[in-house]
């Protein structure tokens, strides 16, 4: 019985490693291109959009090969992660609420939750008048400045097929 | 034995003595911490509370240039970066500000500045991508974001040693601005560990790649800057050490000898004089 | 009846006492107070969720909540977190004497105990890392009750029909304390573990010896020894290049304050006398130092490999047996195949701190020599990690269960432990 004990443990252990060898990863990345070969600048056959799961077919120093639904190809193993990324990009604002200089503001949920953790800003009176206070007014315009994706894949396009130089 | 003794005390002995090498990698960090470390949504929405308060200070001293072409331009080039970055549930931002010296600074949360004196140096689109992508690398990597939820976590065990000793509920309470404090003396005062440069480095070699630019583009501004100005940077790692390891990663992720540099589009987009 | 009482006469005139007292009968195990198994060993129990894994080759890695067992210099690492950690083991130990024991049966005995082995707890705090741990690092259990029958006596013209063992043993070691690490410098760090240190062992032994000429006799044995006493541990770690650390820890046990308390009942063969004997002690039992060196090369953050040696000096202890010098290796290794998943596995020695058994000597203690091999799997969530890890360890060697007699018993250990252990993040 003692000998058995033992080798049932190894077993049961056995039996998990191989049945959790094979891991499933996500796609973290927005997009990211999927090479024939685990080298930049090798033909590209397919591009995974983020949150795709794919299976870890092998690892080669810094690569991955992975397989998505229909393509097979190789990604940086940086791109992937064991979890499923978030469905949405935060907000840089608690709420909808603007910055406006004079507003003392509440805890919303957003930061009252981040209390928890030591971030706070309820009792924070912004020195307004001080070198230190931050330009919201700056932030909030460059904030208003966002690219559109398609123009963004344009943009890279455009250096990918050698237009650019 | 006492071979093995004398060893281990030899080494222990030169070691001291040859005193302090900068430059360890965290070599500490196992695979498992991408999933136990892995931020909640309430750490981000603390990060880029946070990141937003101190890029606000920032641009309080070094206003956006006025320059809406250029502002865009350098935004694109970001952005085509930002698709094969990880950590989507950021928005990363790009602009250039304008400040004294040859610079690039990244906030938690996504908020990426290069001083455009900087930009003046800068010959092609891949080294504007290598210097954007390095600073991407430090916002994915989270390191200025540990040392918030380090602070947090410190303090929280003061607060709730006050609390439990009969202090005020609001003891221990952190606020925004200390935060905020933390990441500005971090990006301005200690500056980031050499493990982290690296880490920045390694990041930036794989996303200019992978977003189809020239991974030399990086070293190569590097080496101007050393050559034109020196290396005077309190808070990087020598050039010669950084152009090293630089070539090194180009080596290791079969990335060096391809890729395009956007020379043109580069020239059209930005007239900065150095 | 005879009722004799000896304050301090101190634990091996207790043990002396004893066996005078049982005279010449059967005379079966006697010498068992002597020889509880693992105040002979000094690896036992091994303590940690990724130690227990790796063999206990962590002096070198010890950056966790387990750390402060280990090397206290090593939680300093544990600077962007704070860490608890809990395990508990389950284990089975079988001594197995050979057929040289009595009359050519052999004898068997086995120990199992369940315990929860290790809590720690790590929390930045001013330049280092502050923590508290718990630990068991050896803990025996046994429980007893076995039959001879048709042995020979030392009395002519007499058998034994029966012998009747009743046999209960508990011995455990505690330890408790607060830890601080602190990095002195990019290369080298340095903490202090300051653990406070328990040890109870209570044991029970009850014989009955019938013999063929219809006489009987009975004796039974009850010792407690309560045992406190502090143990610091001073570590260092330095690391000599950007992939290797060396770590090395000292500690050292002292008892401050020992309490024994011996009761022997006695009903012999040729008397309807019961004899009857309380005796108190208050020796101290010695602790050796014990100096840990350890390497660890990381070569990638999927990788990890460890060895250390540790040394144990000698002791002079005259109420608990001298302890020779003891050297003891450990090695081993950790693989991450996904950032969810790690296996790790380790080999370890676990050598005799007893001389070894010399022909024609009496009430030696057991002197065996342990190997042994560890695997354990690891699951990460978020914030959290679940360990379930085995360790198996077998060691041959030798014993003198009878006192006062000059034979030699082969004995062939064998232990499992089973583990389960977790550790948090906040």
């Amino acid at each position: 019985m003692f000998k058995n004990a033992g080798l049932v443990a190894l077993g049961v252990m056995g039996l998990g490693l191989v049945a959790w060898a094979g891991g499933q990863q996500y796609v973290q990345s927005r997009k990211v291109n999927l090479w024939v070969a685990p080298r930049f600048g090798t033909q590209v056959v397919g591009r995974l959009e983020r949150g795709v799961a794919v299976e870890v077919m092998e690892e080669n120093g810094r690569w991955a090969r992975v397989r998505a639904a229909r393509v097979e190809g190789w990604v940086p193993r940086m791109v992937l992660g064991p979890r499923a990324p978030a469905e949405r990009p935060a907000e840089p604002v608690e709420g909808a609420g603007s910055w406006a200089p004079d507003a003392r503001r509440r805890a919303s949920a957003v930061v009252g939750a981040g209390a928890t953790r030591g971030v706070r800003s309820s009792g924070v009176r912004e020195r307004l008048n001080s070198a230190d206070a931050p330009d919201y007014r700056a932030v909030e315009e460059w904030e208003r400045q966002s690219a559109e994706p398609d123009e963004v894949e344009a943009f890279q396009r455009e250096l990918q097929e050698g237009r650019a130089e | 034995m006492r071979g093995g003794l004398l060893v281990a005390v030899t080494l222990l002995a030169s070691v001291w003595s040859s005193g302090v090498i900068a430059g360890p990698v965290d070599c500490r960090r196992r695979a498992c911490a991408q999933v136990m470390d892995a931020p909640t949504a309430e750490d981000v929405a603390v990060e880029v509370r946070v990141g937003r308060e101190a890029v606000g200070r920032i641009l309080r001293r070094h206003p956006l240039v006025d320059d809406p072409d250029l502002q865009r331009y350098v935004n694109l080039v970001g952005q085509s970066l930002a698709l094969a970055a990880p950590r989507g549930e950021l928005v990363f931002r790009f602009a250039v500000i304008e400040a004294p010296g040859v610079n690039a600074y990244s906030t938690p949360g996504g908020y990426v500045v290069v001083t455009r004196e900087a930009l003046g140096v800068m010959r092609d689109e891949a080294e504007l991508a290598g210097v954007l992508a390095h600073e991407i690398g430090h916002v994915v990597a989270g390191h200025v974001a540990k040392d918030l939820r380090l602070a947090g976590r410190s303090r929280g065990l003061w607060a709730s040693l006050i609390r439990l000793v009969g202090g005020g509920g609001s003891a221990g309470e952190v606020g925004l601005r200390e935060a905020t404090d933390t990441v500005m003396e971090r990006l301005f005062n200690r500056g980031y560990r050499v493990e982290e440069e690296l880490d920045a480095d390694r990041f930036a070699v794989t996303l200019t790649s992978a977003a189809g630019y020239e991974a030399e583009g990086l070293g190569r501004f590097l080496e101007r800057v050393a050559e034109t100005r020196g290396t005077a940077s309190p808070t990087h790692p020598p050039t010669t050490k950084r152009l090293g390891w630089l070539r090194d990663l180009i080596k290791e992720y079969g990335s060096g000898g391809h890729g395009h540099r956007g020379s043109g589009r580069f020239s059209r987009n930005v007239h900065v004089s150095p | 009846m005879d009722t004799g009482t000896a304050a301090a006469a101190g634990f091996l005139g207790m043990c002396m006492s004893l066996r005078r007292a049982l005279g010449c009968l059967a005379a079966l195990f006697v010498a068992a107070p002597l020889a509880w198994a693992d105040a002979n060993h000094y690896v036992n129990v091994l303590v940690g969720e990724r130690a227990a894994g790796m063999a206990g080759a962590y002096v070198a890695v010890s950056d966790d909540a387990s750390g402060m067992f280990y090397n206290p210099a090593g939680i300093s690492f544990a600077r962007e977190t704070s860490l608890s950690a809990s395990m508990n083991a389950y284990r089975l130990v079988r001594d197995e004497y050979d057929g040289r024991v009595l009359g050519g049966q052999g004898w068997e005995r086995t120990s199992s105990s369940l315990l929860p082995n290790y809590f720690g707890l790590t929390h930045p705090l001013g330049a280092g890392v502050l923590g508290f741990s718990y630990a068991v690092p050896d803990s025996v259990s046994t429980d007893q009750d076995q039959v001879f029958e048709s042995l020979p006596a030392s009395i002519p013209g007499v058998k034994v029909d029966r012998h009747r063992i009743n046999f209960n043993e508990q011995d455990t070691l505690y330890l408790f304390g607060p830890s601080y690490g602190v990095e002195l410098g990019p290369r080298l760090s340095v903490g202090l573990t300051l653990y406070a240190q328990r040890r109870t062992t209570e044991f029970i032994l009850s014989q009955l010896v019938e013999l063929s000429d219809g006489r009987f006799q009975l004796s039974s044995r009850y010792l407690d020894v309560d045992e406190w006493g502090i143990r610091p541990m001073v570590g260092f770690m330095v690391a000599p290049t950007d992939r290797i650390a060396l770590g090395v820890s000292v500690a050292h046990a002292w008892v401050l304050h020992s309490d024994a308390r011996s009761q022997v009942t006695l009903k012999p063969h040729d008397t309807n006398d019961v004899f009857e004997e309380v005796l108190d002690a208050d020796d101290r039992r010695r602790y050796p130092y014990e100096v840990r060196f350890g390497v660890a090369v990381f070569p990638s953050q999927n990788w990890l490999i460890s060895a250390d040696a540790m040394y144990d000096s000698a002791t002079r202890d005259p109420a608990f047996g001298d302890r020779r010098v003891t050297w003891n290796g450990a090695i081993g290794l950790e693989y991450y195949w996904s950032p969810s998943w790690a296996v790790r596995a380790g080999m370890f020695s676990d050598r005799a701190n007893t001389p070894e058994v010399r022909n024609g000597g009496t009430d030696q203690m057991e002197h065996v020599d342990r190997y042994g091999a560890s695997l354990s799997l690891t699951r990460f969530r978020r914030g959290a990690s679940l360990t379930f890890g085995v360790i198996y360890a077998r060691g041959k060697g030798e014993a003198q269960l009878v006192g006062g007699a000059t034979d030699i018993q082969d004995v062939t250990e064998t232990s499992i432990t089973a583990f389960l252990a977790a550790s948090y993040r906040n």
